[in-house]
């Protein structure tokens, strides 16, 4: 028995999700195959996205969000020169669940690549968030794994030094995923850290740490207002977010998201800005 | 290009994306078992990048140096993607002492998407050993996607997905399905464990080790040095429930269980205790005479390791070719054991 037990607490410090009894599952031989189905689906739709969207596009106009929408829709169409007026510049996203990481990695680095000390702060970041995971108790040599990954490519575009490398790091999957699965692990991290806070924005009962297995280190899973909250926070990065929604009574709605806790809301100044319409992010540009 | 991007928008906002490609019967097979690895040609196609072999490599070589007690993994010579695992049936549970063998496969961009496992001990398809664990093979666990809880993240290993199929082998394993938390009727889990100690000593015990290369040359030694160790173990369990014999096994989750046969067994167990003795001293003249189970298996893990770096040296070049061909020959060979899966769930379904 004492083995048995042994791996038990084992599988739950190294963050294994283990299969509860309270799961619905497969179970039952009638829904077996609806549950198969969902699968198939859902694999076919990821792979016509990955076949027809880059995992980042080069910026184009703003103006071409008209050709988007129906002429007739006017509460978009409002919207989007309303955006026109401040915003020049969009740069696309794949709609793959990762995207506002991929443009938080992206915009972040666009904004640094320059700049020698900032990178090194960022590294140093990395050092320290390494740590604060192996005390939260995940595997060192995954972590390792992520950020030695996330460290090539930061060598990669800095080496480079211009918008190509950059965006040819940020198109290789391989790459990219890897920032994207750091962002996440960084998230998470700062999530559990200040547990006491965050748990109140949490609604179905789960634990931060459980939060945390479904809703933000698995791969595709979308963001919400709690993972903006703490990615700003814990990269430091003051971060706007302009949604733009079917609400007909206003035009734009514009979010900050601050670095810090004392951040003068008056003086903000965003590192990136990003445009959000209803399940996703692309990043924007001003004029 | 633009205007192309404009009309995706549009449909990833309507949610009905096109699916125009129709797929060949290589995918249909793929699609019919997306947990399935040996049906995994959708894999086969895209060449691994390096970043994914080295992680690859880099969790196998940390699992041969150190793995949690009762569970062992060999590499594939053909294949660093493809692990093969054996998991030693925990004390106290009615797997106690059986040999559980999986193959498990990870996707060409591991480790972003959740590995494939299979389940290989069910006598061809036809004992489901745990709620969680089909005849057909499929592994119900959450981070393989194969059921709904905590799904897959980078952060997971090959260690992981290894562990919680472990501990799906657990003292009352009935509790394990969903719904039946409770008893159905009382005595069920009883009753069940039973049944499970009955065919782990036939399915996980006589048949894994009856049959050669059912398993890697590495894992059966494994398998043949704890047998010879706990033969006494499987002795006693015979003996202490061959007053079962002809009784029908209870199994709440396959009504076509058949009887207990302990006293068949021990013959059983008798006949491999034989032949592994005597094979082994044939072996053991050119080696050592001192049996130790741990050095021995330290052994094998330097072999394994070996082998772990030929892969890793030819991996870039054109195994995958090759690769290609084991896997369609696989594919042809479970083919038809997909047929008896289909019949197979059937039946359960009457």
């Amino acid at each position: 028995m004492a083995t048995h037990g042994d791996l038990a607490t084992a599988s739950t410090t190294s963050n294994t999700a283990s299969n509860n009894n309270n799961n619905n599952n497969t179970f039952a031989s009638g829904d077996v195959d609806l549950d198969q189905q969902t699968q198939e689906q859902q694999s076919q739709i990821e792979k016509e996205i990955a076949n027809n969207q880059p995992l980042i596009s080069v910026k184009i106009s703003t103006s071409e969000l008209k050709n988007e929408y129906l002429a007739e829709d006017k509460v978009y169409q409002d919207k989007v020169s309303e955006l026109m007026k401040k915003y020049k510049y969009l740069r696309r996203t794949r709609g793959d669940g990762n995207c506002f990481y991929r443009a938080f990695g992206f915009g972040f680095l666009e904004e640094k690549y320059n700049n020698k000390n900032d990178i090194e702060k960022f590294r140093q970041l990395m050092l320290d968030l390494k740590n604060k995971l192996i005390q939260l108790g995940y595997l060192d040599f995954t972590v390792e794994d992520v950020s030695d990954v996330v460290n090539e490519l930061i060598d990669n575009v800095c080496k480079g030094g211009d918008e190509a490398s950059l965006m040819e790091s940020f198109s290789s999957p391989a790459h990219s995923d890897y920032f994207v699965a750091y962002l996440r692990l960084f998230t998470s991290a700062y999530l559990q850290m200040n547990a006491a806070f965050f748990e109140n924005f949490i609604d179905d009962g789960k634990t931060i740490k459980q939060f945390c297995n479904t809703e933000v280190e698995p791969m595709g899973r979308e963001s919400d207002n709690i993972h903006i909250t703490a990615l700003a926070k814990a990269a430091a990065v003051p971060l706007r977010v302009v949604y733009m929604d079917r609400n007909e009574h206003c035009l734009l709605t514009t979010h900050d998201f601050s670095a810090t806790d004392d951040e003068n809301r008056s003086t903000f100044k965003p590192m990136i800005t990003m445009l959000y319409r209803p399940g996703h992010y692309d990043l924007l540009y001003e004029h | 290009m633009n205007t192309d991007e404009g009309t995706q928008v549009k449909n990833a906002q309507s949610s009905k994306p096109r699916m125009n490609r129709i797929p060949n019967d290589e995918m249909a097979k793929v699609m019919r078992n997306p947990w399935d690895p040996l049906h995994s040609s959708d894999w086969d196609e895209c060449i691994p990048t390096t970043i994914c072999l080295r992680r690859i490599q880099r969790e196998i070589s940390s699992m041969l140096k150190e793995s949690p007690p009762g569970m062992f993994i060999d590499t594939d010579p053909d294949n660093i993607t493809k692990i093969h695992a054996l998991i030693i049936g925990p004390s106290d549970t009615p797997y106690e002492n059986g040999f559980f063998y999986f193959i498990i496969r990870c996707p060409p961009n591991y480790p972003f998407q959740p590995p494939r496992c299979r389940f290989m001990t069910t006598a061809n398809s036809t004992v489901r050993m745990n709620p969680n664990l089909y005849q057909n093979g499929k592994v119900c666990v959450s981070i393989l996607g194969t059921m709904t809880g905590p799904s897959w993240a980078p952060t997971l290993t090959l260690e992981s997905l290894i562990l919680s199929i472990q501990s799906l082998l657990s003292e009352n394993p009935y509790h394990n399905a969903p719904g039946f938390t409770k008893e159905r009727r009382l005595g069920d889990s009883k009753a069940y464990n039973e049944t499970l100690k009955h065919e782990t000593l036939r399915v996980a015990v006589c048949e894994m080790l009856e049959t050669t290369n059912v398993v890697p040359q590495q894992l059966r030694e494994i398998m043949i040095k704890h047998f010879l160790k706990f033969y006494d173990f499987y002795i006693d369990e015979c003996n202490k429930n061959i007053d079962k014999d002809g009784q029908q096994m209870i199994d709440p989750f396959n009504k076509n269980c058949g009887l207990f046969q302990y006293s068949s067994l021990l013959t059983r167990l008798q006949q491999l205790k034989y032949e592994l003795e005597s094979n082994k001293c044939c072996n053991e003249e050119e080696q050592k005479s001192d049996f130790d189970i741990n050095q021995d298996i330290s052994s094998s893990i330097n072999i394994a390791s070996d082998r772990l770096s030929d892969c890793s040296i030819i991996a870039d070049e054109k195994v995958f070719d090759n690769e290609r061909k084991v896997n369609h020959n696989q594919d042809e060979v479970t083919e038809e054991h997909a047929n008896d899966i289909q019949s197979s769930e059937k039946n359960l379904l009457i």
